[in-house]
């Protein structure tokens, strides 16, 4: 016990991984696979049910076009022009929705970006932002030439960016209180601490092994559970396209009770570099998460407790923006931290917070958890 | 370099309202095999746990080797081995990760072969590859003490470290116990099992109600007081007397002397039969260690009375 730095605690951070693992190996794994299967299906289900509705809407118009069609042989005059003209617009919507997966084209692309060109000129400057954006990603699309492609929302690629930048995070957060929230707690409870801490009295060093070993644990499940999702969602859906593209970085502005986008201050990502960067805003987030629940489990050293509040913080999620401004201070309502770079989280809650914001409050909790658990770590009674 | 290794100062423990330990000092010298005792909830583990830096004094403080526990808990245990109160481990691991565990924190070789011949010096074998939750008392106290054993302590603080043993684990524990205090191995011991303390400790420090009661020291008591039984018991005290001695009559009728007064033992045979006494038994006298705790425990406002003046 001659070197008390990187030897012990790489020599902890080991001890701590076993442990994790022997305890939680069997756990883990079928967690992994309910997730990322149920995960994978339900998508799938939604795909399934997306086309079942396309073709159930293609066999309605065709339906329409034949009456349409029977009922021109006894119309005249204007009546049958109308006619004429409905059957019209009914075999293009017909078309358009014949493309399955629906296909914007080249040539729809091209009409939808001079139609929102040219509704940009009537457009008071405050309220361009919104079609700006849309006209960034009509050009994106053209540029990349992926109009030929279907930007579906289902697939390999997409559903990473989904999982990882959704309510889904919801279920990774309970993850990390699962592997976290008794590391300390239940060895206090067993009386294993008290042998640990024999053996090594560097308590600082047992507190942040713990810690480090429980983000590895919960980082490796969440790469494992990307791979997983990919790989059953190419499977079942095929992989997508992988330069669909998404607008980020949004500022938005309330109005009223209005959120919309005022200035053309967002950025393009294709959607593999989407599908990296939820994952690494997720493994931020969860970050910050480990570190609540570790601190969690050693004040109140009590496993119980420790997972009842942990459960209630992750779950407030669902109730958090009812808080109003006070919301933003709240990690829970952070978990799907793409969201709040997308925007989407301001237009589902009226809560508009940048991402340095979100950063900001994510660091203070990591910071407040962290020297909470180590000062308690201190003055532990074993 | 300093001969005393555990240096207990003043040290007292509260709990809230409650005090667990209250003003105790002593100290154990190196090579000395201290029993400590005392009944249930008199303050043994909690001061054991604070000499081990798991607990924190409220006031006082401990020093190992000179190095205070409560500043510098890393140095202070370097050289420390323990055995707590029912030793705890990893019931999910094998009695082999759990050893692991312990060899990687002191940078110990952890391999396969170094494992199963550390277990094997415990008489635990075969049991290696098994959970702890399938272990003994016995088996999880014979873990505990290969874990203790590590890298050759200076110091062993065992807190009931023959729980579970039978009694050949009991003799072969004691054997070692003799051993590593012979080479210079300090011992803290504390056991509720009196006849096994009384075999292996040289000094006692009785405690309860969270302080200390006696401190004796068991090697100079045993040269100094000597058991002598003679035929003519009714005429001997008057000779004591007379040789300037005190001597306390003992229920069956024998003697305890001490010798400070008198010439040492061979000479006192010789006055003895010069006398006209038949001699029938002497012998070093050590009070029994039972009637000594059970003394200490039934008054103990008295004995601390006693003890501090």
């Amino acid at each position: 016990m001659s070197n008390p730095n990187s030897h012990i605690f790489f020599a902890l951070y080991r001890n701590e991984l076993e442990k994790l693992w022997r305890r939680r190996m069997r756990a883990l794994i079928i967690a992994l696979v309910v997730i990322v299967v149920g995960g994978s299906f339900i998508a799938y289900r939604n795909y399934q049910s997306f086309q079942v509705q396309a073709e159930t809407n293609i066999a309605a118009l065709k339906s329409q076009i034949a009456q349409e069609r029977s009922q021109l042989a006894h119309t005249h005059g204007q009546i049958k022009k109308a006619l004429e003209q409905q059957i019209q617009e009914t075999q293009s919507a017909l078309q358009q929705m014949e493309q399955n997966p629906p296909n914007p084209g080249t040539e729809n692309v091209r009409q939808q970006l001079a139609s929102l060109t040219s509704s940009l000129k009537n457009m008071p400057r405050s309220q361009q932002g919104s079609t700006l954006q849309q006209i960034a990603v009509a050009h994106y699309q053209l540029d990349h030439g992926i109009t030929t492609f279907h930007p579906n929302d289902h697939g390999g690629y997409r559903i990473v960016g989904q999982v990882f930048g959704g309510s889904t995070m919801l279920l990774f957060g309970l993850l990390a209180l699962g592997i976290t929230g008794d590391r300390v707690s239940s060895e206090i409870e067993t009386g294993t601490l008290g042998s640990l801490l024999l053996h090594a009295p560097w308590r600082r060093s047992v507190y942040l092994a713990k810690f480090v070993a429980a983000l590895t644990m919960t980082w490796a499940f969440m790469a494992a559970s990307a791979v997983g999702f990919f790989l059953m969602a190419s499977a079942l859906m095929g992989t997508g396209n992988p330069m669909n593209p998404h607008a980020v970085g949004v500022h938005l502005k309330m109005v009223g009770d209005q959120v919309f986008v005022p200035v053309q201050t967002f950025h393009l990502l294709p959607q593999w570099s989407y599908d990296l960067t939820a994952f690494g805003l997720a493994l931020l987030v969860i970050g910050t998460f480990v570190a609540i629940f570790l601190a969690l489990s050693m004040v109140t050293r009590s496993t119980v407790f420790s997972l009842i509040v942990g459960a209630v913080l992750i779950l407030s999620n669902i109730l958090g923006h009812t808080l109003g401004p006070l919301a933003i201070a709240n990690p829970a309502m952070l978990l799907p931290l793409m969201q709040v770079w997308t925007g989407q989280e301001a237009s589902d809650y009226q809560m508009l917070v940048s991402l340095s914001t979100a950063f900001t409050v994510l660091l203070i909790w990591t910071a407040v958890s962290l020297t909470v658990g180590l000062w308690s770590a201190r003055r532990l009674d074993v | 370099m300093s001969n005393v290794m555990i240096d207990v100062q003043d040290v007292s423990k509260r709990y809230g309202s409650v005090t667990a330990v209250s003003h105790v000092t002593f100290a154990v010298n190196r090579g000395e095999i201290c029993g400590f005792l005392g009944p249930n909830g008199a303050g043994k583990t909690t001061t054991l746990r604070m000499l081990l830096g798991l607990v924190r004094p409220t006031s006082g403080r401990i020093l190992i080797q000179g190095v205070d526990v409560a500043s510098n808990a890393p140095k202070a245990l370097n050289s420390v081995g323990a055995i707590i109160e029912e030793s705890r481990f990893y019931p999910f691991l094998t009695g082999e990760q759990n050893l692991r565990q312990v060899l990687r924190l002191r940078g110990l070789a952890v391999s396969s072969e170094a494992l199963a011949s550390r277990l094997a010096e415990v008489g635990l074998g075969t049991a290696g590859k098994r959970k702890v939750k399938g272990y003994s008392l016995g088996m999880r106290q014979r873990l505990a003490l290969a874990l203790a054993m590590l890298q050759d302590p200076e110091i062993l603080v065992l807190d009931e470290p023959m729980n579970g043993l039978d009694p050949a684990a009991m003799r072969d524990f004691r054997m070692h116990l003799l051993q590593l205090a012979e080479s210079g191995v300090t011992i803290l011991l504390s056991s509720h099992i009196l006849s096994e303390v009384e075999q292996l400790a040289t000094r006692l420090v009785f405690i309860n109600q969270g302080q200390v009661v006696g401190i004796e020291d068991r090697q100079q008591g045993t040269g100094a007081k000597t058991y002598v039984k003679v035929l003519e018991s009714e005429r001997i005290e008057a000779w004591f007397e007379s040789r300037g001695a005190v001597a306390e009559r003992l229920a069956d009728g024998a003697f305890v002397v001490s010798l400070t007064a008198l010439p040492a033992v061979p000479e006192l045979v010789r006055d003895l039969v010069g006398a006209g006494f038949n001699v029938t038994e002497i012998r070093p006298y050590q009070q029994n260690l039972e009637l000594q705790y059970l003394e200490r425990m039934a008054h103990p406002q008295e004995v601390l009375a006693h003890v501090q003046s």
